[in-house]
């Protein structure tokens, strides 16, 4: 802590949130500048897990690529290996089999509800409720349990290949899937009767942290970020990728974009996960799941650009080709670092005992923001 | 909002245009970039209000950069080249008009050594360097760029306080 005296009477103090802190989640340091006990000014200081990844990229083959975007965002990887995939994909011109497509979204809605069963277990303990937190990550173990027998791996899965999948779904996948999906929304219901509801939540909730929706497009602000504030943007539905086109789910969208807001679109997003998966198991049709790929893949000259709905917001890859085996360049747009970066605009004015519940809704992985 | 439009509204500071699957394309020099942006972003035909993305890559003659920019309210997507030399990489800062870009102007800053002539930070290469250790030197992206290991493996940012 420092105190600073500037020229006017005011006296202000430094606060240093981090890096090492349990509320933020990873390596996050804060810079605050308090007048009592309100913010008059915040500086995030990021890249402590920085390890270079887009230059990595370059020195590797196309395929080579995918398990790094496990490393980005570790709570929902196959959303990353499906992002960098497409832009692969798009790259070379390639299209994977239909029900591969299917696969990938049922595993990606999957991954999605684990992550935002992260949120809840995470946000719930920094808000203080501490029980939440077992209930959440029991019903994410199955869910992990079901990712694991799928991919083989729990948390990094390098699961999705240009072009489709390598493995079909295994035996009894189906049956374990429609066991979980009936757990997890008696669990959401359980949710809502001891978090969502209950008065002390609500009120270090309701009102903290409202972004309106121009700051949230100013901001390029996604996901449950900008549909808590009532902009209504999904890239799966804006800007539909493999089959979501075909279907049928809501976007729960809130206007009063204040944390609130941004906890109700992610709990009511598990319940349109679920349904999408629901979907997908009975339309999945039978037939190829990779469709044919050359040994040494070197895709024409030329650039290509993938948008995908990661938990967090909008995931997208812009790639370059030069022709070689390697990328030339590869750009990852991440949502949790476009989000830390609206923190000193929505910061100021706020109390520091504040800071947690917002910075919780936004619900960052530092993997991500750093890379 | 297409590339016919886009001619319509920006006549010869427009390069070249062209409608992509995913995108209307255009490119445009770093002096235009500025004067581009202000218009598109407050034109009623196109309302560029969100904030996309901003890279870049050296191809080992010159530096392109890469915009990307989104209209919430017509649902259409803009990318921007704008190529400048390697030796005086210099473009106009659009993070007046669009916050949301000042963190990806930082890491364009950070990683390629290009200068956003208007950043809040420009002057400050320590502010400015996002990802990197504030003292870092080099900019790692560049093709040319050889790592040179200090000989301290907790290299890392000056205590400022």
């Amino acid at each position: 802590m420092v105190n600073t005296a500037t020229t006017e009477q005011r006296h202000t103090v430094e606060v240093n949130l981090g890096p090492q802190h349990p509320s933020t989640h990873g390596v996050l340091r804060l810079l605050v500048e308090l007048d009592g006990e309100i913010i008059v000014s915040c500086r995030p200081v990021i890249g402590y897990l920085h390890r270079g990844l887009e230059k990595m990229f370059e020195k590797r083959s196309y395929k080579q690529t995918i398990p790094f975007t496990d490393r980005m965002d570790y709570c929902a990887s196959l959303n990353g290996n499906l992002a960098i995939c497409q832009a692969i994909e798009r790259l070379g011109g390639l299209q994977a089999p239909e029900r591969a497509q299917y696969i990938r979204v049922l595993l990606c809605e999957l991954n999605r509800i684990a992550s935002h069963l992260v949120f809840l277990a995470t946000y719930a303990t920094d808000i203080g409720a501490t029980t939440v937190f077992l209930y959440a990550f029991r019903e994410r173990e199955k869910c992990l349990d079901l990712m694991e027998c799928m991919t083989g791996a729990r948390l990094t899965y390098n699961y999705v290949r240009p072009g489709g999948i390598p493995q079909d779904l295994p035996d009894g996948f189906e049956n374990g899937l429609n066991c979980f999906l009936d757990d997890l929304l008696k669990a959401l219901e359980e949710n809502d009767r001891l978090l969502t509801g209950n008065r002390i939540f609500r009120g270090r909730l309701e009102g903290v942290g409202v972004v309106s929706p121009e700051m949230a497009a100013a901001y390029g602000a996604s996901g449950p970020v900008a549909r808590g504030s009532g902009l209504n943007y999904d890239v799966r539905k804006t800007a539909p990728y493999e089959v979501y086109d075909r279907l049928e789910f809501d976007v729960p969208v809130y206007h009063t974009g204040d944390c609130m807001a941004r906890y109700l679109v992610r709990i009511e997003e598990m319940r349109q996960s679920a349904r999408i998966i629901r979907q997908c198991l009975k339309d999945m049709p039978a037939g190829e799941i990779m469709c044919k790929m050359p040994k040494i893949f070197k895709p024409p000259i030329g650039q290509a650009f993938s948008r995908t709905e990661s938990p967090r917001g909008e995931l997208s890859f812009y790639m370059v080709s030069d022709g070689t085996p390697n990328p030339a360049r590869v750009h990852g747009r991440t949502p949790s670092f476009v989000h830390l970066g609206m923190l000193p605009a929505m910061l100021p004015g706020v109390k520091i005992a504040d800071v947690i519940a917002i910075l919780g809704s936004l619900d960052t992985v530092l993997g991500e923001v750093d890379r | 909002m297409n590339a016919e439009i886009l001619t319509e509204i920006l006549g010869d500071r427009l390069i070249s245009a062209e409608d992509q699957p995913f995108s209307t394309h255009i490119v445009v020099t770093a002096d235009n970039l500025l004067s581009v942006c202000t218009e598109l972003h407050s034109n009623p035909r196109t309302q560029l209000d969100y904030a996309g993305d901003i890279t870049a890559r050296d191809t080992g003659k010159e530096i392109i950069l890469w915009y990307r920019l989104e209209s919430m309210t017509i649902g259409t997507t803009l990318t921007i080249n704008v190529t400048v030399p390697r030796d005086e990489a210099v473009v106009p800062s659009v993070q007046a008009i669009w916050p949301g870009l000042n963190w990806f102007e930082r890491e364009c800053y950070d990683m390629l050594g290009i200068r956003f002539e208007g950043h809040p930070d420009v002057d400050n290469p320590e502010l400015m360097r996002i990802l990197l250790p504030e003292d870092w030197e080099g900019f790692p992206f560049r093709k040319d760029y050889v790592p040179v290991f200090s000989g301290n493996p907790l290299h890392g940012p000056q205590e400022t306080n």
